[in-house]
């Protein structure tokens, strides 16, 4: 063949685009997204290192309780801020905010304390935030009490972009994004923090909030891309730490309530017992444990509500979904969106479908060479996909249409043969398909252990259950 | 930039980042990793675009990084850089593997000439080389190639 034809039919099969590219990207950006809410979950668990600094109070130390946010205009902002959270979004929309104002400044960066949003179990604090040098920053909080004692709460981020007006934003501006910065009022960022148990959130309280620069440490991820060999990134420069006093009005922590159940019931021949059903302003949590006299492990509990009205509460999408598992802990928390703006009489927790792992099955081995012993058989050993130069062990996962589970680990640690345990964590990677109902995992192998590993099998295919679960409240 | 806008921008070019992708590697499969890989890239990196308004032509860098380091996986036993060689040593090769071949250089504008799909201006703006220089690493690159096509712009 003539090299011009060679040519001409090298451009013609580049224009062949596969059809599975636009369903790939879109999971890549689920993956992608994961690990990143993965290591921003890991940050509170830094201590704080940075010096507690003097801040400087200008405006409105005084907690102003709003009565209704629609009559007052600056929320606006808060209702954007919350448009893709539920919960909150009810909240909002009945007023239960509570607006602070409060700023504080130190090294030219400025952060405005706007509202709270509190209940016994979960505080959302939504600020604002500006630096005279433009820096990127990143602000990590930690919660005290009065007494300068840390109080046990998990973290999750967000942030928001609120545009000057709504009317003018559209589908362009989305897709176009920065051409409408002129647009942008200001960023509200979030941080939901979350107690595990009532009594950790107080009237009183202290947040000490790092202030870090992420430029530097940004750059040194950048650098990686031209030298791939060097170390990817290192932790994010801490500036100084500011003290925020946490003030919340005392009827937003008398807003909760338990529902006691105490009801046993039988999944796939396993003993679950609901303890209660906790509803707050900001999030339902469903309590239960399991017996352990159990053969199996229950993995999997999509828990959901209904009324008399037929509304439907189902599992929290964005952020935390639940605490605790059977394995390890016995039982655990599910939580669902909040159904405390529900006004029905009358609400009933379902379980259509759930998952087991016998406690027979629950360890594979893993050899040095990469080769996995004892896999259930849903799982098939695949040749591995190393991520960048990491020797690794990939693995497809057959599951089962309609109960598809995920953010799930298929192994969630492990134990060496000298008895050391550790978990995969950040470093794995996920593509589901949706078409042959499976997932593929690649995990890196890990080094520094003496093998074989001993892996606990997390995940199991969901079953439709024969007689679907209903308790009433 | 935030996630839904990053989505929206590389769904807008995914087809152009699979042809660059294309040029590189000549398969549909390593195409296909080398998008993923540079999206997956490209996302952890969002926060650092400055310059928004140079969406396709920074994504574009990171897939090109992506696929030289493929490339040079896939070379790494070769002993002989081609960059020294004439064009007489790419005739006996089949297309694909002669711009596989390619150095570095011309290979960049050759695929983002003909596969992406950019003219010289944006070749030029894209790799922050005069568009002298792109047009004269295009001519060497066809020569190379022996592939002969009218001169455009």
């Amino acid at each position: 063949m003539k090299r011009n034809e060679a040519w001409e039919d090298l451009l013609t099969q580049a224009e062949q685009i596969p059809e599975e590219l636009e369903t790939r990207l879109n999971q890549t950006i689920a993956r992608a997204e994961r690990r990143e809410k993965r290591r921003r979950w890991l940050k509170p668990l830094i201590g704080v290192t940075g010096t507690a600094a003097a801040f400087v109070l200008l405006v409105n130390s005084s907690v102003t309780f709003a009565l209704a946010a629609s009559r007052v205009p600056i929320v606006r902002e808060l209702v954007e801020a919350v448009a893709f959270d539920p919960s909150l979004k009810a909240a909002v929309a009945h007023d239960y905010v509570q607006l602070v104002g409060d700023t504080y400044t130190q090294d030219g960066v400025t952060v405005t304390i706007e509202y709270l949003i509190a209940d016994p179990m979960n505080v959302s604090v939504f600020y604002s935030l500006s630096d005279e040098q433009g820096r990127e920053l990143e602000l990590v909080p930690d919660l005290f009490d009065a007494d300068g004692n840390s109080l046990p709460v998990s973290v999750s981020f967000g942030e928001e972009r609120i545009e000057r007006n709504e009317s003018e934003k559209g589908l362009f501006d989305t897709i176009r994004g920065y051409l409408g910065l002129d647009k942008v009022q200001k960023t509200l960022y979030t941080w939901r923090l979350h107690a595990s148990k009532e009594g950790v959130i107080q009237t009183q309280m202290q947040l000490k909030v790092e202030v870090r620069n992420l430029e530097h440490w940004k750059d040194a991820e950048w650098n990686a891309f031209d030298e791939p060999d060097a170390q990817e990134s290192r932790a994010p420069e801490a500036m100084f730490t500011l003290d925020i006093p946490l003030t919340i009005e005392p009827q937003f922590l008398k807003s909760g309530r338990v529902f006691p159940v105490n009801q046993t019931v039988d999944v796939l021949g396993q003993k679950l017992t609901i303890d209660e059903i906790a509803i707050y302003p900001s999030n339902t949590r469903i309590i239960w444990h399991t017996d352990p006299e159990n053969d199996a492990w229950l993995t999997y509990l999509p828990f959901y509500l209904t009324d008399e009205h037929g509304n439907r509460v189902d599992g929290i999408q964005n952020g935390i979904s639940g605490t605790g598992k059977d394995r390890g802990y016995g039982g655990g928390t599910v939580w669902l969106d909040s159904a405390w703006y529900d006004t029905a009489e009358h609400l009933t927790l379902h379980l259509d479908d759930a998952a087991i792992v016998p406690k027979d099955q629950d360890t594979v081995l893993l050899q040095a060479d990469g080769q996995l012993v004892g896999l259930p058989d849903y799982i098939e050993q695949l040749e591995p996909d190393p991520y960048g130069d990491e020797a690794a062990f990939t693995f497809r996962i057959r599951t089962q249409k309609g109960t598809y589970h995920t953010n799930t680990s298929s192994f969630n640690g492990y134990v060496d043969a000298d008895g050391q345990t550790d978990s995969f964590d950040s470093i794995s990677t996920y593509v589901m398909s949706e078409a042959e109902n499976t997932f593929t995992n690649s995990y890196p192998m890990p080094q520094g252990v003496r093998y074989p590993l001993t892996l606990f099998v997390d995940f199991a295919p969901g079953q439709k259950l024969e007689h679907p679960i209903e308790v009433h409240t | 930039m935030e996630r839904e806008e990053f989505a929206a921008r590389v769904q807008d070019i995914r087809e152009q980042l699979y042809r660059t992708a294309y040029g590189y590697l000549g398969n549909a499969h390593d195409s296909l990793e080398a998008v993923d890989e540079a999206v997956y890239q490209g996302f952890r990196a969002r926060k650092k675009i400055r310059q928004p308004e140079f969406f396709t032509t920074w994504m574009t860098r990171i897939l090109i990084h992506v696929c030289y380091r493929e490339l040079k996986r896939r070379t790494r036993q070769q002993e002989v850089p081609m960059e020294e060689q004439g064009a007489e040593d790419y005739d006996g090769l089949p297309l694909r593997e002669a711009i596989e071949r390619l150095p570095e250089e011309l290979r960049q504008v050759i695929v983002l000439r003909y596969f992406t799909g950019l003219t010289q201006t944006e070749t030029a703006q894209a790799l922050e080389i005069p568009q002298g220089t792109v047009v004269t690493r295009q001519r060497r690159a066809l020569a190379l190639l022996r592939v002969e096509l009218e001169e455009d712009v």
